[in-house]
Order: structure tokens, then sequence, then C-alpha cells
């Protein structure tokens, strides 16, 4: 199944922001681990990452620091701030309303039929 | 292998045109390359595939560098030279607030007279910083391409500084001419630092109407910027040097080099 490119753009920073949410993470790791969790079906353009990334820091809601990787490569390692949690829990309950929502319309509907 | 690091190296390359200035950008991008390029040479691909593959996954280097430009410009442009310039100017200001308070505090000064100061001082402050921030970006520009991100930040911080200084020295200027009316018997006198007060309102209005009315971008806004700081800086040092030069001529002279460039650069309106 593919999804919309709206969606997966809309739930870009909610995604990052939970993710880093478990801990320091970079951009690498970050798109592996979206992709782990959802079994494959959630497939981002590598690239449009970063520029989430960059605008999550510019406006407060998370960190970056340059680390050595165990192969010795420089990596930009990313973690939430306090604001970064602020915005996680405002974006998680708007989630959830949109999945109730849906959740029940599609069971009235479903009884419907 | 030869052929991996050939392949990286031109991307990279590619990536380095594409985001100029932007060395964090790149090497984050980089590591990424050679992360996924890595997994995939585990997982048994070809050198030469991996980073064919990686490279797909990652994008070019021109639609990395559109997917960046889509960011938000920011209020305070990253370059850090722009930062100091912004920085003195603040402190600047501040110590001027901290003088004329004292004065004002130990009865030296008129309260007329220092609401005078403060606001005319500000607004050549704003030309005067603009005029710097304006010299940056010519010498970087002068370099290496500007990014579309830098370069809408340093418009926005322009017309801001503009707006300021066209908003505030009006202010500052009719408050002098009533303390003068008041105090010297004349609103106005033809004198070296009014018409350089008007000079530089003038300059800083049509640094206003070029970033904001007439879509006069880049190198041209910048060079006015300059000119306009230029206005300042000949104002200044003949007003406190009390010179007999004719300043309104030199300064008409600048204030005209910026008319020429906004008359010849402006963009026609685009009629739909």
């Amino acid at each position: 199944m593919k999804l919309a490119k709206d969606l997966v753009a809309a739930s870009t920073v909610p995604l990052v922001l939970a993710i880093l949410a478990d801990g320091e993470s970079y951009g690498y790791a970050i798109i592996q681990r979206v992709r782990e969790l959802s079994g494959g079906e959630m497939e981002w353009t590598d690239g449009m990452l970063y520029p989430v990334l960059h605008w999550l820091e510019e406006n407060g809601h998370v960190k970056a620091r340059w680390g050595t990787a165990e192969n010795g490569r420089k990596r930009r390692y990313y973690s939430l701030k306090p604001g970064g949690r602020r915005h996680l829990e405002e974006l998680r309950a708007q989630w959830l309303t949109v999945h109730t929502t849906l959740r029940r319309v599609w069971r009235l509907q479903h009884e419907g039929t | 292998m030869k052929e991996l690091e050939t392949r990286t190296a031109a991307w990279l390359a590619r990536l380095k045109t594409a985001l100029p200035g932007q060395t964090d950008r790149v090497r984050e991008l980089e590591s990424h390359l050679r992360d996924h390029i890595e997994r995939l040479q585990r997982d048994g691909m070809k050198p030469e595939e991996a980073v064919d593959l990686a490279i797909v996954r990652l994008g070019e280097p021109a639609a990395l560098a559109r997917e960046f430009g889509k960011l938000p410009p920011a209020w305070l442009p990253a370059a850090w030279p722009v930062r100091v310039i912004l920085g003195l100017g603040v402190l600047l200001m501040v110590a001027q607030w901290v003088r004329l308070g004292m004065g004002y505090a130990a009865g030296k000064h008129n309260l007329l007279l220092v609401v005078h100061v403060v606001l005319v001082f500000a607004g050549y402050l704003a030309v005067l910083v603009g005029g710097l921030v304006g010299g940056y970006a010519l010498i970087v520009a002068w370099r290496r391409p500007l990014s579309g991100r830098e370069r809408k930040e340093l418009t926005r911080l322009l017309a801001w500084l503009a707006a300021g200084c066209s908003g505030l020295l009006p202010v500052g200027i009719v408050l002098g001419m009533f303390w003068a009316a008041e105090n010297l018997g004349t609103a106005w006198a033809w004198k070296p630092v009014e018409i350089g007060a008007l000079a530089v309102w003038v300059s800083a209005l049509l640094l206003w109407l070029a970033q904001t009315r007439w879509s006069v971008r880049g190198r041209s806004s910048w060079l006015i910027a300059l000119l306009g700081s230029g206005v300042l800086a000949f104002g200044w040092i003949v007003a406190a040097a009390r010179t007999p030069l004719p300043i309104a001529w030199f300064c008409g002279a600048f204030v005209a080099a910026q008319l020429a460039i906004l008359v010849l650069r402006r963009e026609p309106k685009v009629v739909a």
C-alpha cells in the first residue's frame, strides 16, 4: 500500500519527535526506525528528513551535536528539548483525535451495513 | 572501490555547489550517504551499485537544495558576521540609552531632546547596521553564490532595518524641530546635521522601497544599503568635523546613486 504524499508529509514531524523521545538519534537511524516500525509501508525519500530536522532545531524543538560513530565517521545527533516534548504531546493529542474520529465513523458505517 | 569513491566525490562536489556555504548540511548528508552505502554493501551489493542506489534514495543535490529552500527564512540570519554586526548595533543603542538616561536623571537634558536623540540615533544605527550587512552580503556573493534561503533572510533583515529607520527618523526629526523652535528660535536651519538627517531618511526610504515595493533584490539592494550607510558615515564625519564641505552635494550624490540603482534594477510588476 502506498501512502498519500500529504499524509506522509503531515506525519513526519510527530514521527521524528516520537522517535527522538526514546533517546538521541541521527538522520539515517531515524529513517531506518520508521521503516522498521511501519513494516516497510512508510518509505521516505531520505533527503526530505533533513530539512525537517533543521526546521525542528531552528524552532527549538530539538538540539543537535556533532559526535563520532564507532566507525570513526562524524554524525549529527539530535535529541528532544523540553519544547519538542511539549510539541509532541500537542501533536499526539491531535493525531489521536483524528484516529478516534475515523474509527468511530467507520464503526458506525460497518454497523449500518 | 575506486569507482565508489569517484562517484561519491562527484555527488559531493555537486552537493557543495547546490548548498553553498552550508558545510554542516553537506557533512551530514555525506555521512548519511556513506552509512547507506556501507549498509547496502553489507547486504551483498557491489560498491558501484550501492553508491548509485544510495544517491537515488537520498536525492540529487539540486532536489535536496530545493527541499532546504522550502524552509521558512529565519528571523535572524545564521551567518555569524551578521549576528556580530546586529549585536554591536544593539550594544551601541543600549549604551546611548544609558548615557542619555543618566544625563536626564542628572537634570542635564530636556525630555524632548532625549526622545529626539534616542529616535534619531536608533534610525541612524538601523542604516549603519543595514550598510554593514549589505557590505557583508556583497563580499560573500563575490566569493560564492548565496543560497536562496540566505538571500531571503538578508532581504528580510534589510527590509526591517530600512522600515525601522524610515519610521523612527521622521518622528525624531520632527521632535527635534519642536525642540529647536523652542530653544534656538528656528525649527529648521538647513545646517549640515539637519541635511544629513534628511538624506539618511531618504536613503532608508529608498532601501525600504527597493526591498518591499520595487522588488530590487540581491546585489543591487545590498549596494543600496551600503550607499545608505555611506550617506550616514559621510554626514556624521562632516557634522562632527564641522567642516564647510558642501554636505548637501555629497549626500545628494549618494542618494542619487541609490535612486539610479533602484530605477535601473527594479523588476516590472507582472500583470496576471
